[in-house]
């Protein structure tokens, strides 16, 4: 498989705290890697590093087969496109004189991709207006947007859609799907939101405490994550005391929704649950989410 | 890195008030020194320029850093090199600006009584103050660029030009003081009886003194002081009457002596500024 970006057991050290500690990881060419891990699990960290913000302590990385002791490293950055963290903008300057300005560093002959540009990312008509009278999700979209000056092929979203109201969080995710699928994009994006990643990725990274506990496919995701049988029932009291005779691992999610990790009889189940008075209201085959999946590979709380 | 220096000076012709500032205040405050010339050449007037030399370079660095601006430079495949010495040079470009502004206005203003200085001497009083402007914009601008908070690089450029200031004076005074002082004795009836010579305590012995000397000539300010003390000793205006208690003609031969190693003292310290400014900014992670 061709990858755009590789890293090999990269360590960070700041003082006697270690962010990253031997991470491995591995994004595809074309794909959208979603970077999953919990607050300070050092996903920031490994952005940073990549995108030449700080120096590893140890390990090594690749940015389209060129490694981080190469000098034709940052030759191979301008092929990349990064928002860490805030989107690096000038306060003081329209959206417009913020492409200008990166069209400047990037030494491109001409502004005439800048309307394009803006568009892409839907603050063509944002005119005069000072970045700093931008909303959130204006700054993250017009970040995206220095990022993508320099026509680059691969893209790395830190945390893209945190403190977005839903409808940003729907635009920058069209705004993701539309750079991948119609532009041919690499894109990696790290968050600990699970639910939006889930919409999005194609390819996953499941990092905790400094190392990549888990790399799959979407695809394999799917596959791994555990099937299960949700019952919708009146009393899931008397539920549980019927599961448990039947010796069924099972997880109460609400007032009247259960999971059960098995296949139960359903005439035997019916039967049981009359006989404790209480009411089965439907079954359906269900997967197990992205979220707790993460949680089953590292624990932890709701949101990752 | 021409684009880099490109991009940052459209950024700072943005903002035409601040820029209008910036060269507007050199000129206000050379017309000042040259109109008060002939009762010598007070360096107090140059210390609002400083303030807005460290406030500037402060506030160019503060902003990169602050709005993340550095990560996009970095991300863009320019080295830390690049990114570092662009701004550095943006930074002293524009402190040499106001100063050659300051100098011109002064010469100007100050004309009827710069005109008697030779030639030679005040060529190389202006040149020690063009290289001054550099070394203090290089030292702000190596400083600054470790200080991601705006706010606070903006107080440790001002505080920093302030160090250097009294940095510079208090090394002046300890090396102005003389190995001996003359104590007279009067008798009851107050006329004069003798006189002893006693050292002088305060005396700095070398080789302290030519380290405190070089320390001194290092400094920027410390430099700009030995211009203003060469350039008084020309166009002080003692009045009919007086006369100085020392030997002016031996004071000016060595006053403008000491110029002419100025530009390389200044120089190699620029040097040794810029370089460790470099490797800390190299190392320095960014957010």
């Amino acid at each position: 498989m061709d990858y755009v970006l590789t890293t090999e057991g990269l360590c960070k050290q700041y003082g006697k705290s270690r962010a990253l500690n031997g991470l491995s990881m591995h994004v595809p060419r074309g794909a959208i890697y979603g970077l999953v891990g919990k607050n300070g699990s050092g996903k920031t960290t490994l952005i940073r590093l990549v995108c030449g913000l700080q120096s590893p302590t140890a390990g090594s990385f690749t940015l389209y087969g060129v490694g981080n002791g190469d000098r034709a490293l940052t030759g191979a950055r301008r092929r990349m496109g990064a928002v860490v963290e805030t989107p690096a903008i000038y306060m003081d300057m329209s959206a417009e004189d913020n492409l200008k300005e990166q069209y400047r560093i990037l030494g491109l002959p001409s502004f005439d991709s800048i309307p394009e540009l803006l568009q892409l990312v839907g603050l063509e008509n944002t005119g005069k207006k000072k970045a700093r009278h931008f909303s959130l999700g204006m700054k993250q979209r017009l970040g995206i947007a220095i990022a993508l000056a320099g026509d680059p092929d691969f893209l790395v979203l830190d945390e893209p859609v945190n403190g977005l109201d839903p409808q940003g969080v729907i635009e920058i995710r069209e705004l993701i799907l539309k750079l991948n699928r119609e532009h041919q994009i690499t894109v990696l994006i790290s968050s600990h939101i699970l639910d939006e990643l889930s919409r999005l990725a194609t390819h996953y990274g499941f990092v905790d405490a400094g190392r990549m506990v888990k790399e799959l496919s979407a695809e394999e995701l799917e596959a791994a994550c555990r099937k299960c049988t949700r019952v919708e029932v009146s009393d899931t009291g008397a539920l549980s005391r019927v599961l448990d005779a039947m010796g069924l691992e099972y997880k109460i999610q609400g007032a009247r929704i259960a999971d059960v990790f098995a296949k139960p009889n359903v005439s035997t189940l019916v039967t049981a649950l009359s006989a404790e008075g209480c009411e089965l209201i439907s079954v359906a085959e269900h997967n197990e989410s992205l979220e707790s999946y993460f949680v089953g590979l590292v624990g932890g709380e709701r949101r990752a | 890195m021409r684009k880099l220096l490109s991009a940052a000076l459209f950024r700072t012709t943005r903002h035409p008030v601040f820029l209008a500032i910036l060269l507007v205040l050199p000129a206000v405050l050379g017309i000042a020194t040259g109109n008060t010339l002939r009762y010598g050449v007070d360096d107090l007037f140059l210390l609002p320029m400083l303030f807005a030399f460290g406030a500037f370079v402060a506030l160019s660095w503060g902003r990169e850093h602050g709005d993340g601006t550095l990560r996009n430079k970095v991300i863009a495949g320019y080295s830390r090199g690049q990114v570092f010495f662009a701004e550095l040079l943006l930074n002293t470009a524009l402190c040499t600006l106001m100063m050659l502004i300051f100098a011109v206005f002064t010469t100007v203003f100050g004309f009827s009584v710069l005109g008697k200085v030779p030639a030679t001497v005040l060529l190389r009083v202006g040149l020690c103050l063009l290289l001054s402007a550099v070394g203090m914009g290089a030292l702000l601008s190596a400083v600054c660029c470790l200080i991601s908070n705006r706010a606070l690089s903006a107080i440790v450029g001002v505080l920093l030009v302030l160090c250097l200031m009294y940095g510079a004076t208090s090394l002046q005074h300890v090396l102005e003081q003389e190995p001996t002082f003359t104590m007279e004795y009067f008798d009851e009836n107050g006329e004069f009886t003798h006189a002893e010579e006693l050292e002088n305590h305060l005396y700095v012995h070398e080789p302290l003194r030519t380290a405190l000397d070089v320390a001194n000539r290092a400094n920027p300010f410390g430099q700009l002081n030995q211009c203003m003390a060469a350039l008084s000793e020309y166009v002080y205006d003692w009045g009919d009457g007086y006369e100085p208690h020392y030997d002016v003609t031996a004071e000016k031969a060595e006053l403008t002596a000491r110029l002419n190693t100025l530009p390389l003292i200044s120089l190699f310290s620029t040097a040794a500024i810029c370089a460790a400014g470099w490797a800390l900014f190299r190392r320095r992670n960014l957010k």
